[in-house]
């Protein structure tokens, strides 16, 4: 079930082992991205999640605002 | 250019302001505005994609 | 709620090709000397000049910026408190501003040093001119400082 969490939430899942998801297109992936994400624009969201996720660990995903 | 005796104007948009945004002085001869600084810093980067998230 | 504006805003490590670029982030020393409020001005000054600076950024125990002391306030009146003699609410600058349009800004504007803080408004140092001045032409001269 999806939650919002803050910065500081985002910092503790993440040394927990959390797998951490970039929507954004490639390019703006390849310039900045939090340590460890991997990309998965939200185009392609719903088709690869499945494939590139592991189901067991806890999925972090972000994108550039909170709007 | 003001024509007004001690009006300070934002010297990249020419809005009123009350002291520069950049280094706070109300004498500043480059004057710039918040919103200006903001964006000649990149500090308000437009959203970079579509869906806006 | 976060996004990677908010990351970047706190100063936080990033991966990707432009993670190496100098910002003001990286580029801020963390070292500047800070201070409360409440404390005599004399015994700030004779503190941050012994440690070889001069300026001293004025902060609350959350480490927020509340004011700043360049020279001209550290040469304030000895006998004023803290409070009394800082530049208080100064401009701030996050931590991923380019260190190019920093250096431009702090040259044209005659700024000597600018606290760079978190979205937060904690800080998380002051840049100096000189060291933005000397990333951004390395930087032209194609290199990294």
């Amino acid at each position: 079930m999806p939650e919002e969490i803050d910065r500081e939430g985002v910092r503790r899942l993440m040394a927990e082992g959390a797998q951490v998801v970039d929507v954004l297109p490639a390019d703006e992936y390849a310039e900045s991205r939090l340590p460890g994400a991997i990309n998965l624009p939200l185009r392609r969201l719903e088709a690869e999640a499945r494939d590139v996720l592991d189901a067991g660990r806890p999925v972090i995903v972000y994108c550039w605002d909170s709007a | 250019m003001s024509d007004r005796a001690g009006e300070l104007r934002c010297s990249s948009c020419g809005c009123d302001v009350e002291c520069c945004a950049f280094c706070d002085e109300v004498d500043c001869p480059s004057a710039a505005c918040y919103r200006c600084v903001t964006e000649a810093l990149g500090e308000a980067m437009a959203q970079p994609h579509a869906h806006g998230g | 709620m976060v996004g990677k504006l908010d990351w970047l805003a706190a100063g936080l490590p990033t991966e990707g090709t432009d993670a190496a670029r100098p910002r003001a982030g990286s580029m801020a020393r963390a070292d500047v000397p800070t201070c409360r409020l409440d404390e005599p001005l004399a015994e700030v000054r004779d503190r941050v000049r012994t440690a070889g600076w001069d300026a001293c950024v004025v902060v609350n125990h959350e480490r927020v910026v509340l004011g700043l002391l360049r020279a001209k306030e550290l040469d304030a009146d000895p006998g004023l408190r803290v409070e009394q003699a800082m530049r208080p609410g100064p401009s701030t600058f996050r931590p991923f501003v380019a260190i190019e349009e920093m250096a431009s800004f702090m040259i044209d504007h005659d700024v000597p040093n600018a606290p760079v803080t978190t979205s937060d408004g904690r800080l998380v140092g002051l840049l100096r001119r000189e060291d933005a001045a000397r990333a951004a032409h390395q930087l032209h001269a194609g290199g990294h400082p």
